[in-house]
């Protein structure tokens, strides 16, 4: 499983090309953290690939997120499956992130 | 999820059937209430979807949880008064709580069905009363503040009002979802789903703060708090989201409304009444939905020591409460724990969750109580019994088997009632189908329901449903007729069918009764006839309780076009089979036009049952007591008197009625010898070697007797099945295994007459003879006969009238000439017949004094030789004319209790001494007589025209008589106007007497001439047919002063016409 990123100036969209878990967060939270480094402000999950986001998931994209408010930049999700776009919601996530359809 | 136990998908589905039996019902209670809504009622059923809908979502069943979720919210606005529950609406929930119980009974399928239809009509009839109001709530928002909270909870008003009015608990949850979640191999859509699916989640919030940023290394502690709502309890709710319950807070328990409804209402759901501070005792059968299971109550209506419960709880709860205990003494016990007393099905044991949810039985605490002190008083018991063995002390000994034998009767009436169940139970389905069946079919229909604590044995519950259902359906479908019919005959334009159940001398009587149109005996018995499946003579001499008893014949009810024409009938013959099998008897009440009662009568069970032990050989059987009518020991000496050979059947003479007798080696097979000769029963009446035992034994209808070699005594058996292989040997019941460890056979009295060739016809039979018999005795006059003895066991009889002289001859005195017996007699040779040369008796044993009875015949003398004793005998017996018919005999009848053969002496003579006898009584003869009006007689049987010819004799009349009605013709031309009457028979050789009739009538010389039919028929088609044909009386053989009458008043009409 490769996750790729593609930069667009300060937006960047992170392939995560699997599952956000516990075995894949050690892995993207240096990514994540290099990307807003280097200066990203508008940073897009692509969840294409992942079929799960556990407790370890919520909380890098918790982290993400609050990283990213310090700074002023936003969070978005896309390509989320039906499964996670609803744990989503009934976590209310949806309140601090954007799940957008693409 | 999935690895949750079995056993509470079984509760739940046990708890979803629960709800829904009460539903339909409860459902029509409030289509009748209209606008006027009982508010508690719609809450107990809207408690009802509500709870299948939160415990489908925990299994996952989505369908079930979808259209439970729809079928509430249409009960939410009835609640709310938004929706009328007009009977259209009704209706829609009917269907849909229907369709809730398929998918409940077949759950596995559940989540394939395709529901749309039924959602669609329910969010019809939602959108269709939807006010416009409603929406506003939706935007308000309502601020929840708790004191350890970080930020306030928003929360819809919508949402929280809803949540209200369900009776919701409302939660605050604090769910780390490093430990609680991570931790436990589960994901957050794993614990969100949960949430979802037994409640809603008014709001969420992930504490950010936890999270930490990308920079932080990885938090060891993410905490998400909901802001929950639903009915799940809060022992429950710890399962469910599996968290430490100091993290679970109850910020709202429902409404106190719940208490006061559960407390009015027997099943209700609501066991969200418990605060969070009380620990339930969740058991085995800790349960998602809120519904009180029995575990739940059990802790509250016994005072026991709540430690002790908890102590027990089953693996499910995983973290008791560190709370307050237990309120075992407040009044929360629930009034359903003592009313729902004694048993309800719930579902399943763990393995068998597919079935009909009738593998467990709710039992009342204090009868598992009694029984626990019963087993502990049955360890004693067997301790004091084996230390006894164990010291050879005999007294002791029996001392401790008699403390077991106390105990174990004890623990049996224990362990029964915890079987029994209401009949309610039963009784509950028949609103629905009586208020769906009316509609259908356009009638107006009040169910009365009596009786409903009655109770009954499970098995019995469940076996009588069929039979039952099918009743009632008839009673509404052909027992009650349209409103219209009603008002024609001044009945109120509601019919009422009333089911009532009650217990009468040790049985349950079960009544299904109609004030409908009753069941016509004659309709019945002319579909059965004309199926033929009874003969016209037997139609017309049943009784209108026989008749109507004919609906339960197989061939009767099957067909269609006769239930059309009866009224009543499809099935019942299965209805009847399925009673047969539950030991119950039915009976039929009828008045035309009044109404109809079928009645039930069932023992209270079929597990343990008082028997008679009897046995044959080495073999020994029981018979279940219910069966047994009496026990008869013949001795030796009475063997001859009590027991009839009848052709190649035994009868037994029992206190004036005769009932077949078959034995019961020979029926089983058990001896051989016998069974290759079946004429056996007379050899051993002749040896007389020892007493005859008989036991009584009534198969439904009928009596018969079975003959067993030993009488034991009778036992309470406990009732095995049959193994599958022999399921089809109808001869048994069952089987039990006796004191000595033997297994013995119970006999199926009714399987046994059936393999005997008894069919309830046939006992039915017998009963209409008696019934006639009786009848007879009634209106007949007593008649003398000259009775007999032809063989050593054969009684004959002759009509008095007949005999000329008896005469007591020495065996030498018979001659023979030319191979025919003669005998000089004053001067002449006289014939000589005996019963044997016509082929209608024995042989005489020559031995015996003889007698010769000299008859008059035709203008000549023949005698018949016969055996002392003579006698004459004034009797009113009827004379059979079916059974024992043959040549020469004309039946026979029972005269001083013994079965006497009543001889036909011309038939007699024809058979011994062919063309001896043919010139008949003539009418020059008859004419030689002088005074009286002249009487024509065509009868073909001698018997009944010698009667006949007496009868009318005795009323002063001359009689010429003929054998059929072309000699009657012929007499009539040569006697012409001289009869002034002519009796006829129906059924005659050569020419009828309907075409007699026709003849006379067409014929200007006679028309006038008034005709009485008497026959044995007497089907209305027959009557009626010979009234068109100018038959001015018809009548029923042999009934002298009918007879009498009839002549006199029609020669009175004709008299006065001339």
């Amino acid at each position: 499983m490769e996750s790729t990123v593609t930069r667009d100036g300060t937006k960047a969209v992170l392939q995560a090309g699997g599952d956000i878990v516990s075995t894949t967060v050690p892995g993207l939270r240096p990514v994540l953290r290099d990307l807003l480094q280097e200066g990203v402000r508008e940073l897009v999950l692509d969840l294409g690939e992942a079929r799960m986001v556990d407790s370890s998931g919520i909380g890098l994209l918790m982290a993400a997120h609050n990283s990213l408010e310090k700074v002023g930049g936003t969070l978005t999700v896309v390509h989320a499956s039906p499964e996670i776009r609803e744990l989503f919601t009934a976590m209310r996530l949806n309140q601090h992130l954007t799940v957008a359809d693409d | 999820m999935h690895e949750r136990d079995d056993a509470l998908l079984g509760e739940f589905l046990a708890e979803c059937r629960e709800h829904l039996a009460d539903i339909e019902n409860d459902l029509l209670t409030i289509e009748e209430g209209g606008a006027d809504i009982d508010e508690q009622l719609v809450n107990k059923v809207f408690r009802a979807a509500h709870s299948i809908k939160g415990g489908a979502g925990f299994f996952n069943l989505v369908k079930i949880q979808e259209l439970g979720h729809r079928t509430e919210n249409v009960l939410d606005m009835v609640r709310s008064r938004e929706m009328i529950p007009a009977p259209e609406v009704v209706n829609i929930l009917l269907l849909a709580f229907d369709r809730l119980r398929e998918m409940i009974n077949r759950h596995q399928e559940s989540n394939g069905e395709d529901i749309s239809e039924i959602m669609v009509a329910l969010s019809g009839l939602a959108s269709s009363f939807l006010p416009p109001e409603e929406k506003a709530s939706i935007s308000q928002e309502v601020v929840i503040a708790a004191p350890d909270l970080p930020g306030e909870i928003k929360v819809s008003e919508f949402d929280l009002v809803r949540a209200r009015r369900e009776g919701c608990y409302i939660y605050l949850l604090q769910v780390d979802l490093i430990h609680d979640v991570q931790r436990r191999g589960k994901t957050p859509l794993d614990v969100m789903k949960a949430l979802l699916d037994c409640g809603s989640i008014l709001d969420a919030q992930v504490d950010l703060a936890s999270a930490g940023t990308l920079e932080d290394e990885p938090t060891n502690e993410l905490v998400l708090r909901v802001l929950y709502a639903s009915v799940v309890d809060p022992t429950v709710m710890a399962v469910l989201v599996e968290i430490p319950t100091e993290r679970i807070r109850v910020l709202e328990e429902p409404a106190s409304a719940f208490s006061a409804d559960e407390q009015d209402t027997e099943t209700a759901s609501a066991a969200c009444l418990v605060p969070m501070g009380t620990t339930r005792a969740s058991g085995p059968m800790a349960c998602p939905v809120p519904t009180g299971s029995t575990t739940t109550t059990t802790p509250r209506a016994r005072p026991a020591p709540v430690g002790t419960t908890t102590a027990t709880a089953s693996p499910m709860t995983t973290a008791p409460p560190p709370l307050p205990t237990s309120d075992a003494s407040a009044p929360v016990a629930r009034p359903r724990a003592s009313r729902r007393a004694s048993t309800e099905t719930t579902a399943a044991d763990g393995g068998t969750l597919t079935g009909g949810g009738d593998a467990t039985v709710r039992v009342q605490v204090g009868l598992l109580d009694t029984l626990m002190n019963l087993a502990g008083e049955l360890v004693l018991g067997r301790n004091q019994l084996n230390e006894a063995i164990g010291r050879g002390d005999l007294h002791s000994i029996r001392a401790g088997g008699q403390r077991l034998n106390l105990v174990t009767s004890e623990l049996q009436e224990a362990v029964m009632f915890t079987r029994m169940q209401p009949i309610g139970n039963l009784f509950g389905k028949f609103p629905r189908l009586v208020r769906d069946l009316s509609r259908e079919l356009g009638k107006d229909i009040h169910l009365e329901l009596n009786g409903r604590d009655v109770e009954l044995d499970k098995t019995l519950i469940e076996g009588l449903s069929d039979p039952l259902t099918h009743m009632v359906r008839n009673a509404v479908d052909h027992g009650v007729e349209s409103p219209g019919e009603r008002t024609a005959q001044g009945k109120p334009a509601g019919g009422t069918v009333r089911l009532q159940a009650s217990h009468q001398a040790g049985q349950v009587v079960v009544e299904i009764a109609d004030d409908g149109k009753g069941i016509d005996p004659e309709k019945i018995a002319n579909a059965a006839l004309s199926r033929e499946l009874i003969t016209r003579e037997q139609m017309q001499v049943m009784s209108d309780a026989d008749k109507r008893a004919l609906v339960f014949l197989p061939g009767l009810s099957t067909a269609e076009k006769v239930s059309d024409v009866s009224g009543r009938g499809v099935g019942m013959d299965v209805v009847k089979t399925n009673l047969d099998r539950l030991g119950g008897q039915v009976e039929i009440d009828s008045v035309a036009g009044r109404g109809t009662t079928f009645r039930i009568k069932l023992p209270l069970t079929l597990a343990i049952i008082p028997s008679l032990l009897v046995s044959v050989g080495e073999e020994r059987f029981a018979i279940p007591q219910i069966n047994v009518s009496e026990l008869i020991r013949i001795t030796a000496g009475q063997i001859r008197e009590r027991i009839e050979v009848v052709g190649d059947a035994e009868v037994l003479v029992l206190r004036n009625t005769l009932i077949p007798v078959v034995e019961l080696s020979v029926l089983l097979g058990l001896d051989s010898e016998a069974a290759a000769d079946p004429r056996r029963m007379r050899d051993r009446r002749a040896d007389q070697g020892s007493d005859l035992k008989v036991v009584v034994v009534s198969a439904g209808a009928f009596l018969y007797g079975l003959v067993v070699e030993e009488l034991h005594d009778s036992l309470e058996i406990v009732v095995k099945p049959l193994g599958r292989h022999l399921k089809g040997l109808r001869e048994y019941a069952g089987a039990t295994i006796l004191g000595d460890g033997r297994v013995s056979l119970i006999l199926d009295a009714a399987g046994l007459a059936g393999v005997a060739g008894l069919s309830s016809m046939a006992g039915s039979d017998r009963a209409r003879e008696l019934a006639l018999e009786a009848q007879r005795e009634e209106s007949a006059e007593n008649h003398a006969f000259l009775v007999f003895d032809n063989g050593p066991e054969e009684r004959c009889a002759v009509p008095l009238s007949l005999v000329t002289r008896v005469e007591r001859i020495a065996a030498e005195r018979i001659e023979w000439m030319g191979g025919r017996r003669t005998m000089q007699y004053r001067g002449a040779s006289l014939p000589l017949v005996t019963l044997a040369d016509a082929g209608a008796g024995m042989e005489l044993g020559s031995d015996r004094e003889l007698v010769v009875i000299v008859f008059h015949l035709g203008g000549n003398e023949i005698g018949l030789v016969a055996a002392m004793p003579v006698d004459v005998i004034e009797t009113s017996a009827a004379v059979d004319t079916v059974t024992l018919r043959r040549p020469g005999i004309s039946g026979s009848a029972i005269i001083r209790d013994r079965t006497t053969l009543a001889l036909d002496v011309h038939e007699l003579v024809e058979s011994a001494w062919p063309g001896w006898a043919v010139e008949s009584p003539g009418a020059e003869e008859a004419l030689a007589g002088g005074e009286g009006p002249l009487l024509l007689l065509a009868e073909d049987s001698d018997f009944f025209r010698a009667q006949v010819k007496s009868y009318l004799e005795g009323g002063g009349y001359r009689v010429a008589a003929a054998e059929d009605g072309e000699a009657a013709w012929e007499q009539l031309e040569k006697l012409g106007n001289a009869v002034s009457l002519v009796v006829t028979d129906i059924e005659m050789p050569r020419l009828n007497g309907l075409e007699l009739t026709r003849r006379i009538r067409a014929d200007l010389r006679f028309a006038a001439i008034p005709v009485i039919a008497l026959s044995s028929l007497a089907g209305e088609d027959d009557v009626s047919r010979a009234r068109e044909l100018g038959v001015d009386v018809y009548q029923v053989k042999i009934d002298r002063e009918h007879l009498l009458e009839s002549v006199r008043s029609l020669l009175g009409e004709a008299a006065l016409a001339a």
